[in-house]
């Protein structure tokens, strides 16, 4: 497997500069005869195949939704990081590099990361351009706010919709590529396999999810841009349709996956309540910004918060980390609301864990009117999913599985070690190490898909010029005839248990054992449960209907049966990190008080599997990283 | 052209809907405010007839400016019912298949009845003006001199009928209750409506609509009750109002 | 717990009629969700060997616009400024009868059962609802200042998550709400105005072509508008229609011919 990441010579500031100056071209005139196909309309497939279709390439772009804007970037809610430093209060492009390097713990790309916030500043100016309503102070510049785990307030934001402003934005722009006939859209189409030729990316297969038809799609690129797999917990903060079947599959045709154990469980979500909930709800982070999280001094306290004095109550992130509190990044803030709640003092509320987040000072200080106007959506959203009002009561949260930072490997160019296989956005794993900050993920996809592919992908491309296949090639009809197999094998298990509920079962084990805290013999247990599952699925599943037409089970099935693959890899993958980094925290690897310890010595390194054959297990390979500008240190938020 | 695509689109013929709805408006201020004259007698209302004739006649002729008036608000009420039909056809298409179970706000009903009410209206109006301009219908007797009915006398006697009173008054009604709707609707499809002036605006169409069924349904009411007395008899009248000059010698 | 008699609307395609299907649903928790409900009834039918309903949702928390059904009557159910996935079963009583359709207009044609197709919307937007840019160096956004209430009102029509409850809930299903708030959103912005004469004649039209219906003022659409959009921004759209039409001179640059 060649892992050779191709990241330009010369200081880490200046690599990207350096690499578009000598990076190949593919000319204006020469460009139309170029397709490319983008696999997903999120951030990252929007901004990347607008992109590329302004530049005049012929561009096809899939995803599962009626329509491109539903991508499930549009329920990002905070805001997205850009080192404007419009606060003038420190902020600059080394220190958004240093507190993406630190939050994900020394363990993502310095060049990657570098060139993120280098790009950081084109993304706000970009979706300005484009309408994007950002939040504006009263003389009418924009306005930030802070995230967890950083200093400075450099988050752009639009109400809480930021993800949904970005998206239109992105989306527009691909609307108006549509029009100019540059830009072709398959709306409700999924994508079931990746057909490469002689080694090369040469197209897909999807199944139009109206028709049930199986279709191919030749390319000379294509892009997977996918989103993350977090449903493989089964409750995640993700989209009940967001899916891992487009990456599992490029991964059965040869890319390699990276560090697929790094989860990012988000702090603050609506606690689980009910058995049958299928969907959590994440409430912003930035409600941190002014909300205090607290439990109970008391074990199994079971007054109502109001009753419980002040100093009964136990502001654990305050008193642990004096210097960010409230805003220590999200591994930290998750790992120590499951702490504080394994140890007795979390809130039950009928069965449910969870902490309290209280605005009680914030509302005393600055009055129940500015309270509303910043977070007055938030709060009617909790009031009208758990029927209590965060004005009177704290709210109740507890993590929740949220955003996956493990994806494809992919080198500088953002390509797979499949040449002419793309992966950008969330489906890759490229800049957020071990956990990403908050903010962090709108930009990195706009920046992948605005400023970095368009620019990268020429590299490659004038490389194949006149070297085109199209679907009639032998390979098309071989994948296609896989796919309608492996259909055909869903349809006619003719079972007892709904993808649903195995779904759930696998959801459940991999939350116990592969969730914020991880041990080898746990590890090994969930393992073996899926080995289960996966027996169950392929023996007593049953699918209804058929498979010309629409059928939402049918869909749900194939998508399952791809998280059952990827959870296996991922518990391997967390069983051989043996070691604590990030969000990846094994609890035999820990300090007194519950920190991280890292070794960097074994596993200062990128971890790439490579599929080999159904059945066999996984070949595993490490990708050196190189640390130039920063050495990795212990992290603190002290 | 710009115009054609105007006049095509939904929104053009929204905007001509309010356009034509609002010069009816205009023309029906007019109209109350003529009809008030009957408050104060006989004699003002057809001096007032008498002048809504001789206005601009040195530009228009005799008569000429009432004919641009009736040409410009006839006009506007055959583009009116046009328009609104074309549109009701085009919504209709574009509702599709209906809801089993539909549940609707209750106040919108007058405007889901604009139709009915304009067609009542619009019955109304023709049977209106067959009754006292032309006197083609005489469900009482129509007396004319000079080319024209003499109003107060016409209208004292039909208003003493008791359904033809009812009548007036209940189509005044529907009037109001379809300039309700429409009144606001002007300031909405014209463009001027925002989050400061909706108040407003709603207030203006509701008084225009409660001023305007009030101030024509006085006129029935009034004759009915007796309030408004018997027309003086037809030779002094006719002898008045040919020398109309004299309005104070026919008061004492 | 709660038990409801759920009359479910079931379409095998677009061609096929469709009609109510009638479910009983027993011990609902009143904390789930509609569509969990809906979920679980699921569960039961492929249970019972039967074909589960058909409907639309992604993200289930009011903000993809995916999910849409028309419950008792009015566009994604009962409540104020929510979505369907929004809508939870606290909001019925013991033994409430539940209808449930499909959103219904010309314009979004049906799929399966609950499931229509709304792409007319996409087309709308195709017809001018963006600013071009491409890709690249930018002014700095803080050189063109927007003041606040500008802004703010901007964000105000760009919340439309393009779900078509206007539409569903309009009589005459129009889609006026949608497209105005998608003009205004741009059109307010300093960095809308060059194309803002051709957007909104672009879009009314595709709008037209659709089959869409006109506003005869109801306000339906603001009522069930999940995000509460308000019909401010139909009048606006009119009185730039006006202008786009009948007051800027469409051709500028054209010779004039002299006698
Ligand atoms: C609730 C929530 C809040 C968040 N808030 C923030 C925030 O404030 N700031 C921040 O920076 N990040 C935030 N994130 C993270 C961020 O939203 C996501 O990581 C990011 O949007 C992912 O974008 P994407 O383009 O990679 O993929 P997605 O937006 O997930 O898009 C995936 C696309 O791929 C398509 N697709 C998937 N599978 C297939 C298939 N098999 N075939 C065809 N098409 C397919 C889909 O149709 C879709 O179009 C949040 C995430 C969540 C869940
Ligand atoms: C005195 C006569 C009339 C007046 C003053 C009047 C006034 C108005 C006004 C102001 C409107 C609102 C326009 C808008 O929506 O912006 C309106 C709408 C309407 N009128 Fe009339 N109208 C009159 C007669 C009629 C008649 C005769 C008809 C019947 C055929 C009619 C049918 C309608 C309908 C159906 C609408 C609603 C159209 C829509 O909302 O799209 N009107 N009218
Ligand atoms: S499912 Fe996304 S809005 Fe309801």
């Amino acid at each position: 497997m060649n892992l050779d990441a191709r990241i330009p010579d010369g200081p880490v500031q200046e690599k990207w500069s350096r690499h578009l100056e000598h990076a190949k071209l593919v000319g204006p005139n020469n460009r139309p005869k170029y397709d490319i196909i983008v696999v997903g309309s999120g951030l990252a497939g929007a901004s990347a195949a607008s992109s590329l279709a302004a530049q005049g390439y012929n561009v096809q772009c899939f995803c599962y939704q009626d329509t491109p804007r539903r991508a499930h970037s549009i329920a990002a809610q905070g805001g997205i990081n850009a080192a404007k430093n419009y606060c003038e209060d420190g902020d600059s492009v080394y220190r958004l590099f240093y507190d993406t390097q630190k939050g994900g713990d020394f363990r993502a790309r310095e060049a990657n990361v570098y060139r993120l916030a280098q790009l950081s500043h084109n993304i706000i100016d970009q979706a300005t351009a484009q309408g994007v309503p950002f939040a504006r102070e009263y003389g009418g510049m924009l306005a930030n706010r802070s995230f967890g785990g950083v200093l400075v307030s450099r988050t752009f934001y639009c109400r809480g919709q930021t993800g949904q402003q970005l998206l239109l934005g992105a989306y527009q722009s691909m609307q108006r590529q549509i029009h100019d006939g540059k830009l072709t859209m398959h709306t409700r189409c999924e994508l079931q396999d990746v057909v490469v030729i002689d080694g090369r990316a040469r197209g897909i297969v999807v199944r139009d999810l109206i028709t049930g038809e199986i279709r191919s799609h030749a390319a000379d690129a294509v892009v997977l841009a996918s989103g993350g797999p977090g449903n493989v917990y089964f409750k995640s903060t993700n989209a009940i349709n967001s899916n891992a079947t487009a990456t599992w599959r490029a991964h059965e045709r040869g890319a390699g996956m990276a560090n697929p154990c790094y989860v990012q469980i988000h702090p603050t979500c609506i606690p689980v309540s009910g058995n049958f909930q299928c969907k959590l709800t994440l409430m912003s982070e930035s409600l941190r910004n002014d909300g205090r999280v607290w439990v109970p001094r008391k074990k199994n306290d079971d007054r109502p918060p109001q009753s419980i004095p002040e100093d009964e109550r136990y502001y654990y992130l305050e008193e642990r980390y004096p210097s960010f509190g409230n805003l220590v990044p999200r591994d930290v803030a998750s790992r120590n609301a499951k702490i504080v709640c394994d140890d007795g003092f979390g809130v039950m509320g009928e069965g449910t864990r969870a902490v309290y987040l209280d605005f009680k000072d914030a509302i005393a200080e600055r009055g129940r009117s500015t309270i509303a106007e910043r977070y007055g959506n938030l709060f009617q959203m909790y009031e009208d999913i758990t029927d209590e009002s965060p004005y009177e009561t704290p709210f109740r949260i507890y993590p929740a599985v949220h955003y996956v930072m493990g994806g494809l490997w992919v080198d500088y160019n953002l390509m797979t070690n499949i040449p002419g296989l793309y992966a950008i956005g969330e489906a890759n794993f490229s800049d957020h190490g071990a956990n990403r900050l908050g903010a962090s993920s709108m930009m990195q996809c706009l920046a992948d898909g605005y400023f970095v592919l368009p620019q990268t992908i020429g590299d490659y491309l004038h490389d194949i010029f006149r070297d085109k296949v199209s679907t009639d090639h032998p390979a098309f009809s071989q994948h296609e005839q896989d796919v309608r197999e492996r259909i055909g094998r869903l349809m006619g298990i003719g079972g007892t248990q709904t993808p649903l509920s195995l779904h759930r079962k696998l959801g459940e084990t991999m939350w116990e054992h592969c969730g914020m805290a991880r041990t080898a013999e746990g590890l090994k247990q969930c393992i073996s449960d899926i080995g289960q599952i996966r027996d169950e699925f392929w023996k007593d599943l049953r699918v209804p209907g058929t498979a010309d037409g629409v059928n939402q089970p049918l869909e749900r099935a194939g998508r399952v049966a791809d998280f059952i693959e990827l959870a296996e890899l991922m518990c391997r993958d967390a069983l051989e990190r043996d070691e604590s980094c990030g969000c990846h925290f094994r609890e035999e690897h820990q300090t007194e008080d519950g920190e991280v310890v890292r070794d960097d010595e074994r596993f200062g390194n990128v971890t790439v599997w490579e599929y080999t054959q159904k059945g066999s297990p996984h070949i595993k390979h490490e990708e050196a990283i190189d640390f130039d500008l920063l050495k990795p240190m212990t992290r603190s938020y002290k | 052209m710009q115009l054609m695509r105007f006049a095509r689109s939904t929104l053009g013929l929204k905007i001509i809907v309010a356009v034509t709805g609002a010069i009816m408006i205009g023309f029906l201020l007019l109209h109350a405010y003529g009809n008030m004259h009957i408050w104060f007698g006989a004699e003002e209302i057809n001096d007032y007839s008498y002048w809504l004739r001789e206005f601009g006649q040195h530009l228009f002729g005799y008569g000429g400016f009432l004919w641009i008036v009736r040409v410009v608000v006839g006009g506007a009420l055959i583009v009116h019912v046009i328009t609104v039909v074309a549109l009701i056809r085009r919504n209709r298409a574009a509702r599709g298949s209906r809801y089993r179970k539909t549940s609707r706000r209750k106040r919108i009903i007058i405007g889901l009845t604009m139709i009915f009410s304009g067609a009542l209206i619009l019955t109304f109006l023709v049977l209106h003006i067959l009754q006292f301009t032309t006197g083609t219908i005489q469900p009482t007797p129509f007396h004319e001199q000079d080319g024209m009915g003499i109003v107060y006398i016409n209208l004292y006697q039909a208003f003493q009928v008791w359904w033809i009173a009812w009548a007036y008054i209940l189509a005044v009604a529907i009037v109001g209750i379809h300039i309700y709707h429409g009144a606001w609707s002007v300031f909405q499809t014209l463009g001027w409506n925002n989050a400061d002036r909706n108040n407003l605006f709603r207030h203006i169409a509701a008084a225009l609509a409660i001023g305007l069924f009030l101030s024509f349904a006085s006129v029935p009411v009034m004759f009915w009750t007796g309030v408004l007395p018997e027309p003086p008899s037809m030779s002094q009248t006719q002898q008045h109002t040919q020398d109309h000059g004299s309005v104070e010698a026919t008061r004492q | 717990m709660i038990s409801l008699t759920l009359h479910i609307w079931r379409q095998n395609g677009p061609d096929d009629t469709g009609r109510f299907q009638t479910h009983r649903m027993t011990d609902i928790d009143p904390d789930i969700s509609f569509l969990e409900m809906m979920d679980l009834l699921n569960e039961q039918l492929m249970a019972d060997n039967k074909e589960p309903i058909t409907f639309d949702s992604d993200c289930r928390e009011g903000i993809c616009g995916t999910c849409s059904m028309v419950i008792n009557g009015r566009a994604h159910g009962p409540g104020h400024l929510c979505t369907t996935c929004e809508v939870r079963m606290r909001q019925f009583a013991d033994g409430d009868e539940v209808w449930v359709e499909p959103f219904r207009s010309r314009a979004f044609p049906p799929v399966k059962d609950l499931m229509v197709d709304r792409s007319a919307f996409d087309r709308i937007i195709q017809a001018g609802g963006y600013i071009t840019v491409h890709s690249g160096p930018k002014p700095e956004p803080n050189a063109n200042p927007i003041s606040h209430p500008v802004a703010e009102e901007a964000m105000d029509a760009a919340e439309c998550i393009g779900c078509g409850a206007c539409v569903a809930a309009c009589p005459n299903g129009a889609a006026m709400l949608f497209t105005s708030a998608k003009i205004n959103h741009l059109n307010l912005l300093p960095q809308g105005q060059p194309e803002a004469i051709s957007r909104v004649l672009g879009m009314v039209d595709q709008m037209d072509k659709e089959g869409f219906g006109a506003c005869t003022n109801h306000a339906e659409c603001q009522d069930a508008c999940p995000k509460g959009i308000s019909i401010k921004f139909i009048s606006a759209m009119n009185k730039q229609y006006v202008k786009a039409t009948l007051i800027e001179p469409n051709e500028r640059r054209g010779r004039l011919e002299s006698q």
